[in-house]
């Protein structure tokens, strides 16, 4: 024993410290998995033990800031009279709509602008100066233009959606390596082959980037677009809660979007790993 | 032995044009590779080696000279010139099966067979489905020899394809590809830092000076085949060769 460590030296006494630690956290009865959900939970189940502790305190005026279980509360009420299922449904279906437009409108932009010049010498300065003008500036003309229905609605989202995915997928396709323009030369490859077999796979991870952020910017202008107007919708569901003060479902709202966006991302991400199922196969 | 020319090379130089300079890169190449013929390129690092190759493989273009394949001179690259490149340059998202058949008209059953037949020239029989990061370098790169011979080439061109290889398996390979050039036939060359490697597997030694690239010498080996690196005939070209790189960087110094 006394010469295994002269030989190995601290290198390995160190490693066979951290083995130990590591050992003993894997050992113990929880399982390394319990440890890791605690460590991301953590935080948020302080806060909201601070939160029922401030709330309950009497402190602040129960308008101000509800109590944990009030808003649970009002959050299964809203699930009871339907609300919820009612605003959730008539949001969605805006989100996807706009979604799809804007995604698709993106996607063949993106890939348009990627593998011709002259397409990017047009778009890419349109879609720049779009960008640099802020969801809220584009509303009014928005809504001028096409009134405060659906449409209106469902451009505001496209908008928000088209930018990140646009950018990402011009990036993407952009980014294949010169070395495999060159192997495409040496194979005598079709240009259908290869943006088929080289061109998109070697941009598909840069072009879910951009539907994870576009998903994302979707959900929020929905929010954004339905608080203008309309008497459908969460947002327009946030605002009523806001004039009549009902605090407890202004939160469980508000929790309840949050929760959603974080879904749609996680199945996005799904999508996109099993998409790129090969970069995880590693030697055997 | 008499075989016919197959490619030419001739009062080749290339002049690379930079932003701030120009980069003479090769300067007044000569020589013919005959049919079957295995062509050791060897000469100090930057010299220009890559660039000669690039220039055969039709991916460099405006050069001055002429470079003729079976009489026709190269302007673009094509699938009668088979490129392996010092990576194996495998699509990271294709299986090795896929990988092989890129590009090829066929049914479905053909490009099997084709691809099983092919990997079984490198010794990777039943790697079909397996994806580029599932196989260790020297695999990777004898996939990416299939995926070339597989097109029948009239030449093959390898640029430093061992470089990236351990001591052991850049042994293995040297035998590996010696076994496929005597069983395909087929004509190569090959850019190589390693003097040894020339030797082992070239029936010409073309020996550059160093930048602008330029033909020192071209030594015939004439060892019978397979070739046994500690044998004296062996050593003896080994010694000529070193040699000559210990006058060419005294030349260059002076
Ligand atoms: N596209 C290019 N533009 C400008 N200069 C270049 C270009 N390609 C190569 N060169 C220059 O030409 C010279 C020869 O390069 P080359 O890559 O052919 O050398 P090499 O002999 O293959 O070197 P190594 O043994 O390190 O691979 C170098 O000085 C290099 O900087
Ligand atoms: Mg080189």
């Amino acid at each position: 024993m006394a010469k295994e460590l002269t030989l190995t030296g601290k290198g390995t006494v160190e490693k066979n410290i951290f083995k130990k630690l590591s050992g003993d956290i894997g050992s113990s009865k929880f399982g390394p998995r319990f440890l890791a959900l605690l460590n991301t939970i953590a935080v948020p189940v302080l806060l909201i033990i601070l939160w029922q502790a401030l709330a309950g305190s009497g402190l602040l005026l129960e308008v101000i800031l509800p109590s944990p279980v009030k808003v649970i509360k009002a959050f299964f009420e809203m699930i009871k009279d339907g609300s919820l299922g009612v605003d959730l449904a008539v949001s969605g279906k805006r989100v996807l709509i706009g979604y799809l437009w804007g995604a698709g409108i993106a996607l063949i932009l993106g890939v348009f602008s990627g593998l011709n010049k002259i397409a990017e010498r047009v778009f890419s300065p349109i879609i720049n100066v779009i960008r640099q003008i802020p969801l809220y500036a584009w509303m009014p003309i928005i809504i001028l233009w096409f009134g405060i229905g659906e449409v209106s609605k469902e451009i505001i989202i496209a908008r928000g959606v088209l930018i990140p995915i646009y950018l990402n997928t011009l990036q993407g396709i952009k980014g294949v390596q010169a070395e495999y323009f060159e192997l495409a030369e040496v194979l005598e490859l079709k240009r259908s082959v290869f943006l088929r077999k080289i061109v998109l796979p070697s941009a598909v991870s840069s072009i879910f980037t951009g539907l994870r952020l576009g998903a994302g910017n979707a959900w929020m202008a929905v929010v954004a677009a339905e608080m203008l107007g309309g008497l459908t919708g969460l947002g327009y569901a946030l605002m009523k809660s806001r004039e009549f003060l009902w605090s407890d479902k202004l939160i469980a709202l508000m929790v309840v979007i949050g929760v959603i966006g974080v879904v749609i991302d996680v199945i996005l991400r799904k999508i996109e790993e099993n998409t790129l199922r090969w970069k995880k196969k590693t030697v055997r | 032995m008499s075989q016919n020319t197959i490619l030419e090379i001739k009062n080749v130089s290339k002049v690379f044009h930079t932003k701030d300079k120009d980069v003479e890169a090769i300067r007044n190449v000569s020589f013919n590779v005959k049919e079957g013929e295995f062509i050791s390129i060897i000469g100090a690092s930057g010299c220009g080696k890559t660039t000669l190759l690039r220039l055969i493989a039709g991916l460099e273009k405006n050069y001055g000279g002429d470079i003729l394949l079976d009489g026709k001179k190269v302007e673009k690259a094509g699938l009668d010139r088979g490129v392996i490149f010092q990576e194996h340059r495998l699509l990271p998202w294709l299986t090795v099966e896929e990988n092989l058949t890129i590009g090829l008209d066929g049914t479905k059953k053909e490009l099997q067979d084709l691809a099983r037949e092919y990997l079984k020239k490198v010794d990777l029989e039943n790697f079909e489905k397996v994806y580029p990061s599932q196989l260790s370098g020297g695999m990777a790169q004898r996939v990416s020899i299939a995926r070339a011979l597989m097109r029948r080439p009239r030449i093959l061109l390898l640029d430093e394809p061992l470089g990236a290889l351990d001591a052991l398996t850049r042994m293995n390979m040297q035998a590996e590809i010696d076994r496929i050039r005597e069983e395909e036939k087929t004509t190569m060359i090959m850019v190589t830092h390693d003097i040894d490697e020339a030797i082992f597997l070239g029936d010409k030694v073309v020996v550059m000076k160093p930048r602008p690239a330029e033909v020192d010498q071209i030594i015939s080996i004439k060892i019978p085949r397979p070739r046994l690196r500690n044998s004296e005939d062996f050593a003896f070209y080994r010694n000529t060769i070193t040699n000559m790189f210990n006058h060419s960087i005294m030349d260059y110094a002076i």
